[in-house]
């Protein structure tokens, strides 16, 4: 145990090593506390209409509000807060991020474990499915889900979480295929040891670093993703506003000029991604020492 | 051509000549002296072997000679001199025009020299026409005549194949073929048998001699097998952690070893003579040129060594004006080797 | 070779076939297909003679059958919002969407190149590490976030471009195309090149690991060794090299650049299919979606197939064999 420790120890040395790949982590670590605080960040509870004012639609940044805060990032159409709305934005992203990420971990991980133990026609009929789907761009089968679906969070969710199980299954079927042949799984065999704990507790923990690659990289691709779907209409209702909705709210706006509604969110969308990209990429290079520099 | 043998031999002054050759490369790590302070010289349509374990230098020196060594090597002093022309510092322009002309070069593996993706026609074509502007087709004949020259047979349908299609000894004697393509007055070979199968490695040895007797082309021949250079080479230069510790003609050194690192390499070969016998190893390992002792390096492994030797021996002229030893203690000539 | 072409061919059958089933399923099987292909306006008297003549009440197989034979006549019923037959509307919609496509394609492949390469080749240059920033921001970007910049920047403040539109097109070989006026040129940039950051990013990366792995290989050496011009050494030996993984890559983003227009086309106001998607589908307009589907699955398991062919085309090593899964 003592040496795991160590060793998880030594990559958390070599990620800080890199400057970039440190600020991006606090950068990263800030945004998910504006996002969890959001409600007492904000001098306003954007979804609660008796808290607006009509008469404040559409005001600058640095306005004064009818209720005497100052609209420091501006305010919408409908004379909300934008930097309120932009913190509950941010949280709701990252919230359907995060927990469709969690889901779609969990199952790609329990079908690529079970493809690799199990061998024969189960593995060749799961990597049929991942293959089959994985040739299709998450947009397009997310998008084809939710027309046929509706709308809705839970949906939403399932949407993100069908299109990206895949690739977990992928990789952690690729890595526990190599874990399989070696020594100390043959030796787990012969002790009899029941197959689930087998895999649970001696192949799982085998295949985690990659699995850690890949799940920072598709955080930032399903939130990515749901902002894509709420700003074409698809993703989140109104009553829920994610950054992408926001963003797309601010859209009709964009043209005369009224630019705060829009490039707000989208900058904190813009510095969430870039964050968790950052981060995933130096990962992957301390994770994985054949990467390329 | 010009230049044939009549002409080598008439012309007394080496081919080339290296003085203080040094090549290094600056890594995370610190400086590594890959070559440092290599002597050589060829004289024209002579056969040097260069001799020496891996990571002595012994390639790397032949890159530097090409102008091929890649960042993070550099040259870091010294002087290469080919048929009295400075090529360390010179213009990369007429670097390129020496490159594949008049100094040319085969490398280690042949699964690896050959770019997989162009048909051996376009390889070969483009290295003439690299240095004459001559007509495809008359480029085309030049490379069939080449190939038959390397002993390949049905050289029309060789030349339309991709490397993939062809045996590693094919590919290799094709790389020998596109080396001699513009008669060179000097040919690079490193370790070009190493990868080969044993029974191929004659094979090309041979022709590789004969090619070069035949034209009168000088040969640097690269390797860590004694044994090849004994059949082959004029002279041998022996290399250790990037210096030459002794050189001379080739059976004088193999005869009456005057450096000990010779001498334990001479006894590390195995003969039909010794069979049954134990063979005698060089002790301790090859230095990592990173962490080299100060003084002779071969120190640590030499039953020779004294005090003196923590101060570096030059490269002296000994037993005879033709051979050459870096040491304090070099063994008596004459001795006969173990 | 033409047995691996068979065997590839059969494959994009299957695919076809399973996503023909896969697409049965979504709408007869799981939702209520009376609500998903019958026009949600239509009265009780309607409903009941449509579900006759769609033969909703045969059984499952049989429907499946019904609905693979019109899929493969192109009819896939009409759409509610027009009454035109939806294969129509999606056809008509097409040459914008593939212009569209094929340029922001070409935009990456033009500068996605060149610059992956001038990053391999100098790779702790300054202009290099800029070159790979860009690439990483541009991965991490939504492209719908870029688009609204671009608009914002170019439209807006400077007033350069049109934001929204087609502009004037003029037919080539039968087909309206806006790259060759000035107007439809105008309108064509900004939608291009926001379709084309993505994947410019990705050929950087993709070119510039190519130019680095291809330059420490013995054969890049041997090609200085003979004396070749770097630009032939470069330009012949390393491109050469790097053409495979290039054109592999580049082809079959070309799918998802189709696939993406959706979002392009929605903000530009670019009228293609992905457009007509995202009204349908906001619409409802069931049958128009089914077509929209079949017919992107079948523009993938051509560009699959079309990029295996051009990849044995390429590597002589996989032309003869086939051996490489």
């Amino acid at each position: 145990m003592s040496a795991r420790t160590t060793a998880w120890r030594e990559t958390a040395a070599d990620f800080a090593g890199s400057r970039g790949a440190l600020a991006a982590a606090i950068t990263f670590a800030i945004v998910v506390a504006a996002a969890v605080f959001a409600p007492w960040l904000s001098p306003q509870n954007p979804y609660d209409l008796a808290q607006l004012d009509i008469l404040d639609s559409k005001l600058p940044p640095g306005s004064p509000s009818s209720a005497g805060f100052t609209f420091l990032l501006g305010s919408d159409e409908q004379g909300r807060d934008m930097w309120s709305a932009m913190l509950h934005g941010l949280r709701i992203s990252l919230g359907v991020g995060v927990a469709s990420t969690a889901l779609a971990l969990t199952l790609g991980t329990a079908a690529g474990l079970a493809a690799a133990w199990r061998g024969g026609w189960v593995d060749a009929l799961l990597m049929r499915v991942v293959d089959l789907q994985l040739s299709f761009p998450a947009i397009l089968v997310a998008l084809v889900l939710l027309a046929v679906l509706g709308q809705g969070i839970d949906k939403v969710v399932v949407a993100l979480v069908t299109v990206q199980w895949a690739y977990y299954a992928r990789t952690v079927r690729a890595s526990a295929l190599v874990e399989v042949q070696r020594g100390y799984i043959e030796a787990a065999r012969c002790l009899a040891l029941p197959g689930l704990r087998i895999v649970l507790r001696h192949l799982l923990p085998n295949c985690l670093p990659p699995l850690m690659v890949v799940a920072t990289v598709q955080v930032a691709h399903a939130i990515a993703l749901e902002a894509t779907l709420s700003f074409l209409g698809l993703g989140m209702p109104a009553t829920s506003p994610s950054l992408g909705l926001l963003i797309a709210n601010g859209h009709a706006h964009l043209l005369s000029g009224k630019y705060w509604i829009s490039v707000y969110p989208g900058i904190a969308l813009l510095v969430t991604l870039v964050a968790i990209n950052l981060a995933g990429d130096r990962l992957r290079d301390v994770l994985d020492p054949r990467g390329t520099p | 051509m010009s230049r044939s043998t009549p002409e080598a031999a008439i012309d007394p002054r080496p081919l080339l000549e290296i003085d203080g050759l040094r090549t290094w490369f600056a890594t995370r790590a610190g400086t590594l002296r890959a070559v440092d302070g290599v002597d050589l010289s060829i004289g024209r349509g002579e056969v040097v072997g260069l001799v020496g374990e891996s990571g002595s230098g012994k390639s790397v020196t032949g890159y530097s000679i090409m102008g091929l060594v890649e960042p993070p090597g550099h040259p870091a002093g010294g002087s290469i001199r080919f048929d009295g022309q400075e090529l360390v510092g010179m213009e990369a322009r007429a670097l390129r025009a020496l490159r594949g002309r008049r100094i040319a070069m085969v490398f280690q593996d042949p699964m690896l020299t050959l770019n997989p993706v162009l048909r051996i026609d376009t390889q070969m074509v483009e290295a003439i026409r690299a240095h004459e502007p001559i007509a495809g087709s008359r480029a085309f004949e030049r490379c069939v005549e080449a190939l038959e020259a390397v002993g390949i047979a049905a050289a029309r349908q060789r030349l339309a194949a991709y490397p993939h299609e062809l045996s590693g000894g094919m590919r290799q004697r094709i790389a020998i073929a596109i080396a001699l393509l513009n008669n060179p007055e000097l040919l690079i070979a490193d370790e070009p048998t190493t990868a080969l199968d044993v029974t191929l490695q004659g094979q090309i040895l041979a022709l590789v001699q004969s090619l070069v007797r035949r034209r009168g082309t000088a040969l640097l021949w690269i390797t860590h097998d004694l044994s090849v250079v004994a059949g082959l080479a004029d002279r041998v230069c022996v290399m250790y952690a990037g210096r030459i510790v002794e050189s001379g003609p080739v059976d004088a050194v193999l005869d009456s070893p005057l450096h000990p690192y010779t001498r334990g390499l001479i006894a590390s070969v195995p003969t039909a003579a010794g069979a049954g016998r134990r063979l005698p190893q060089l002790r301790g390992h090859a230095p990592t040129p990173m962490e080299l002792p100060p003084g002779c390096a071969f120190r640590p492994r030499c039953d020779r060594a004294t005090p003196e030797c923590a101060r570096m021996p030059e490269l002296l002229p000994a037993s005879g004006s033709d051979r050459q030893v870096r040491c304090h203690h070099p063994l008596p000539a004459g001795a006969p080797a173990p | 070779m033409t047995g691996v072409l068979l065997r590839r061919l059969l494959q994009s059958v299957l695919v076809l076939f399973a996503m023909s089933l896969l697409v049965f399923v979504g709408v007869y099987a799981i939702g209520n297909p009376v609500d998903i292909l019958v026009n949600p306006n239509a009265d009780q008297q309607d409903i009941a003679r449509a579900i006759a003549e769609l033969g909703l009440d045969r059984p499952l197989h049989e429907q499946y059958l019904r609905f693979l034979a019109g899929a493969l006549s192109g009819d896939l019923g009409r759409s509610f919002a027009t009454g035109a037959p939806a294969m129509e509307l999606i056809l008509e919609r097409m040459p914008a969407t593939l212009e569209l496509a094929c340029v922001s394609m070409l935009i990456a492949v033009v500068l996605g190149i060149p610059l992956g390469l001038l990053a391999g080749l100098r790779p702790k240059s300054r202009a290099a590490r800029a070159i790979m920033a860009g690439s990483i921001v541009g991965f991490s970007l939504p492209t719908f976030w870029v688009g609204l910049m671009l608009i914002m920047v170019f439209s807006v403040w400077l007033g350069w471009l049109p934001p929204t539109g087609r502009g004037d097109t003029v037919p080539l070989l039968g087909i309206e195309v806006s790259f060759l006026t000035p107007d439809g040129l105008a309108h064509l940039a900004l939608p291009a090149i926001n379709l084309a950051l993505f994947n410019l990013a990705l050929l950087v990366r993709l070119v510039r690991a190519g130019t680095r792995e291809a330059l420490a290989q013995d054969y890049v050496r041997y090609a200085r060794a003979k004396g070749l011009p770097e630009s032939r050494v470069i330009g012949v030996h390393v491109l050469k090299n790097i053409m495979v993984p290039v054109v592999t890559v580049a082809g079959l983003e070309l799918g998802s650049v189709i696939a993406f227009a959706v979002v392009t086309e929605t903000l530009f106001a670019w009228p293609g299919m992905g457009k007509l998607l995202i009204d349908s589908i906001n619409q409802l307009d069931r049958p128009v979606i089914v077509a929209y589907v079949l017919l992107v699955v079948l523009m993938f398991v051509l560009i699959n197939l079309a990029v295996d062919l051009v990849y044995s085309l390429l590597d002589p090593r996989v032309r003869r064999g086939g051996a490489r899964a």
